[in-house]
């Protein structure tokens, strides 16, 4: 089913997988089908791909929404939300295979270019360090899950972990750091942005900077969302790229969810090394501003912007909330609705939702709207909050 | 002194303000002033100060004045909310500001108004009275305008000078009161400011924080919390009275008896719509949703929820709705995962204007805040109390319907939970003068009293 990230899928190949998807979720899936009866939506009925109704993600905390009668091996949760009740991702043994052959192409192709000119792939000599807990200490974290799994495939060296219970290893950090300068050895960096903002912070109050050998990058997630002061997404970057000595390029944003199995990328430091390769000077100058920038998915992922209120897609340069039809989702729902506001700057080359998008979050430093508790207040002051 | 300009309000259209901006030394003489100005409030009487406030409020009531036009022009550009909504609760409030309503607000807080202004006998030898603040920070947030108001109205009652520091979100209604006012009184002009500034700048925090001898925070709990952590050591050693406002929840309760007939299910249908619609749902005294009795039958909830839809589709066309994307995103999840847990939904076709949702489950949930309207059926009222038992300390307002002759003893087990107030359906929203706000009134928190013991 995976036709591999060089090959991308034109509409009409999308639409037919897609379409057999829904019909085999329509028929696994007793919650989903009953949703969209209600809509009068059956594979019967719909015609294209973009008229499948979309699952609210929030719907993952409530109820168990599968399409698979194999049982369910792996439960993954959303964490650092403050919500009584976290969403959860249940996966058999056969969706899990499939989470690990779709998440390696895509960290390949946007983090590791230079892995695509042999066939088959090579592995990095990057070391690879997670600013993350291990799969172990964090069984139910869908990212230290795709962390461990593709460097395990992607990269010759395992992979460090720095962040324990108690939290970030400083210490370590700084050695690992001072080797790689040392030896001339490039790192392969990921982690949340939390994490990262926290050794930037830890590392401004030792006034230390590294400038890590070239070659080594950052994979970020996850935004300053959380923090008392929201920091955008540029400036989070340009600290990273500062304390690291990483280019701008090579500060890489990774959009995920726990809910789907496909990830979104910046596609910076992919165009600074196809720049690179075609001989092209300015290569490091790519992404060196602090614009926002488009996020680019797999194949078989389309990301398409809705209006908030209809739901229906939008004209490019319009902002709404994403929806997501991630075929990798095969053995749970693929037709996500999130609550993620984003702007597609251009129209796809291949159909609705096959260009990259911008994300837009809540303006920062927004005061609340009124003073009724929300949500994630509630969870906190009635204790239910971890 | 230097200005600095401020946009609130729909970024594409902002309302643009201009704030003076003073360096640290003037801000200090400003300071100084207050305080003396509140020592001179505080020598005079009671009755020449409501009569001030309500002569202010009066400037604000007529049709088509210059002042009037400006608050709702401000109010609309600012909140998002509808004009006509604007309107409603900006009459409201100048109600309570009444002369009438003032001595309410002062009997309510003191049992005695006598004793705002000298000795009263308590109890055998005992006399008390009480003393206001000097000067009263109020640190105000993106509540709904009229709290900001009522705060400045109560520290004047108290006859404390009073300095504002503004909202970034809704820096309008208090400033345009506080203008009035000062017109209408030169004792009390000199005991006012209002001014804007932003988190950063610490050093006029710092200042006004040391000045004052009270300080009234709104805002979520984390802002509210954080203030309160930097006022702690003042607040131990009694140089500073704290008053934490911080977010709260309100839910309405409907009896059975209520759902009996066609009328009166649409009637309290339209008293929840009214509460649910106001302030878009964003307010502390807002409901996140209600309880309903289910010693009603199916078909009798069915139609109650389908009246309810109707109300809200009336006070749509009322009071038009415009939120931002992320909340007609968090009302789409909302009902997504109401729907899909088994939760009956009835929604307007692609739109999120409003919402109501038939939930078989009873635990509490906070809304989106979006005219998202829950309906829990419970087997009986023991189960509504179980789930709003982790609420207990959190409850603003709880409002309630339907239970005939029962309501005094519902209104008795619901004190349990600790509510600062319970009231009729319709008027969640529209709390008297002088209201529990929160467990203590807004003039009773800045009271502290002196008892004279055999002298």
């Amino acid at each position: 089913m995976e036709a591999g990230t060089g090959e991308p899928l034109d509409d009409a190949e999308f639409d037919r997988l897609a379409r057999s998807v829904f019909a085999a979720q329509f028929d696994g899936c007793p919650p989903f089908r009953s949703f969209c009866q209600r809509r009068g939506r059956t594979p019967e009925t719909v015609a294209h791909w973009t008229e499948v109704p979309a699952v609210p993600t929030a719907a993952f905390k409530d109820v168990e929404l599968r399409s698979d009668d194999a049982p369910v091996e792996r439960v993954f949760e959303t964490s650092g939300t403050t919500l009584a009740r976290p969403g959860r991702h249940e996966l058999s043994a056969r969706a899990l295979d499939l989470y690990r052959a779709s998440m390696v192409p895509t960290l390949r192709r946007y983090l590791l270019p230079e892995l695509e000119t042999t066939d088959p792939p090579g592995r990095s000599a990057l070391i690879p360090v997670a600013l993350a807990p291990s799969s172990e200490d964090a069984p139910r974290s869908s990212l230290s899950f795709m962390i461990d799994g593709a460097c395990a495939t992607l990269c010759s060296a395992p992979v460090r972990h720095l962040l324990g219970p108690g939290g970030l290893d400083v210490e370590e950090l700084c050695g690992i750091l001072v080797e790689a300068e040392r030896q001339g050895l490039p790192l392969l960096l990921l982690g949340t942005s939390l994490a990262f903002l926290a050794a930037c912070e830890a590392l401004a109050a030792r006034d230390t900077e590294f400038y890590l050998p070239e070659g080594s990058r950052v994979m970020e997630t996850g935004g300053s969302k959380g923090r008392e002061r929201e920091i955008a997404p540029g400036e989070i970057r340009a600290r990273i790229g500062r304390v690291f000595g990483v280019p701008d390029s090579h500060v890489v944003n990774e959009y995920g969810m726990t809910e789907a199995c496909s990830q979104f990328y910046d596609g910076t430091l992919r165009e600074s090394w196809l720049l690179s390769e075609a001989g092209t000077a300015c290569a490091f100058e790519v992404g060196a501003d602090r614009a926002p920038r488009a996020k680019h998915g797999p194949s078989w992922a389309r990301a398409v912007v809705c209006d908030p209120e209809t739901l229906e897609p939008v004209e490019p340069g319009k902002t709404g909330v994403l929806r997501l039809v991630d075929l990798a989702n095969r053995f749970t729902i693929s037709f996500l609705q999130t609550e993620d506001l984003a702007e597609c700057p251009s129209r796809g080359a291949r159909g609705p939702g096959s260009a990259p998008f911008v994300l837009r979050g809540r303006a920062r430093g927004a005061e609340a709207r009124g003073c009724s508790l929300a949500a994630e207040e509630w969870a906190r002051a009635t204790g239910k909050a971890s | 002194m230097r200005s600095r300009t401020h946009y609130a309000g729909d970024p594409s259209a902002p309302a643009r303000f201009s704030f003076p901006q003073p360096g640290l030394g003037d801000f200090d003489n400003l300071l100084t002033t207050l305080a003396s100005a509140g020592e001179r409030l505080a020598r005079t009487p009671l009755s020449e100060i409501v009569e001030a406030l309500s002569a202010a409020a009066r400037t604000f009531a007529g049709e088509g004045t210059a002042r009037r036009q400006a608050a709702l022009d401000l109010l609309e550009a600012v909140t998002g909310r509808a004009r006509a909504m604007c309107a409603d609760s900006l009459d409201f409030l100048l109600w309570k500001l009444t002369s009438e309503q003032l001595l309410e607000t002062a009997r309510a807080a003191t049992l005695d108004p006598a004793t705002l202004e000298g000795f009263s006998p308590r109890t055998g030898s005992r006399r008390r009275r009480a003393v206001g603040p000097r000067l009263t920070l109020h640190v105000l947030a993106g509540n709904t305008p009229w709290a900001g108001v009522e705060s400045v109205v109560a520290a004047s009652l108290a006859r404390s000078a009073s300095l504002v520091k503004l909202s970034s979100r809704e820096p309008v209604l208090t400033g345009l009161f506080a203008q009035a006012a000062a017109e209408s009184d030169e004792t009390l002009s000199d005991a006012l400011a209002v001014l804007h500034w932003t988190g950063g700048e610490r050093s006029l925090e710092e200042a006004a924080l040391a000045a004052a001898d009270c300080v009234v925070a709104f805002g979520d709990n984390s802002t509210v919390s954080a203030l309160g952590e930097r006022l702690a050591w003042q607040v131990a050693a009694g140089r500073t009275r704290f008053v934490s406002r911080g977010h709260r929840v309100s839910v309405a309760l409907v009896g059975a008896e209520a759902l009996r007939s066609e009328s009166t299910s649409r009637a309290t249908a339209q008293a929840l719509a009214f509460d649910f619609a106001l302030e878009d749902q964003e307010g502390c005294l807002s409901p996140h949703g209600a309880y309903l009795e289910a010693r009603a039958t199916a078909a009798e909830i069915e139609a109650f929820a389908a009246h309810l839809a109707q109300a809200l589709e009336e006070r749509e066309r009322a009071w038009p709705r415009r939120i931002p994307a992320e909340a007609a995103a968090a009302a789409h999840q909302a009902r997504g995962a109401a729907e899909l847990a088994g939760a009956r939904v009835l929604a307007p076709e692609g739109s999120t204007r409003w919402t109501v949702v038939v939930d078989p489950r009873p635990l509490f949930e906070p809304s989106p805040q979006a005219r998202y309207a829950w309906l829990k059926p419970v087997d009986a009222l023991d189960a509504a109390i179980e789930a709003l038992a982790p609420a207990r300390g959190l409850l603003s307002t709880i409002g309630i319907a339907g239970f005939g002759t029962r309501a005094a003893e519902i209104v008795e087990r619901l004190a349990a939970l600790a509510p600062g107030r319970i009231c009729p359906l319709g008027r969640m929203q529209r709390p008297a003068a002088g209201w529990n706000h929160d467990g203590i009134s807004d003039l009773a928190a800045l009271l502290s009293w002196v008892e004279a013991e055999d002298l």
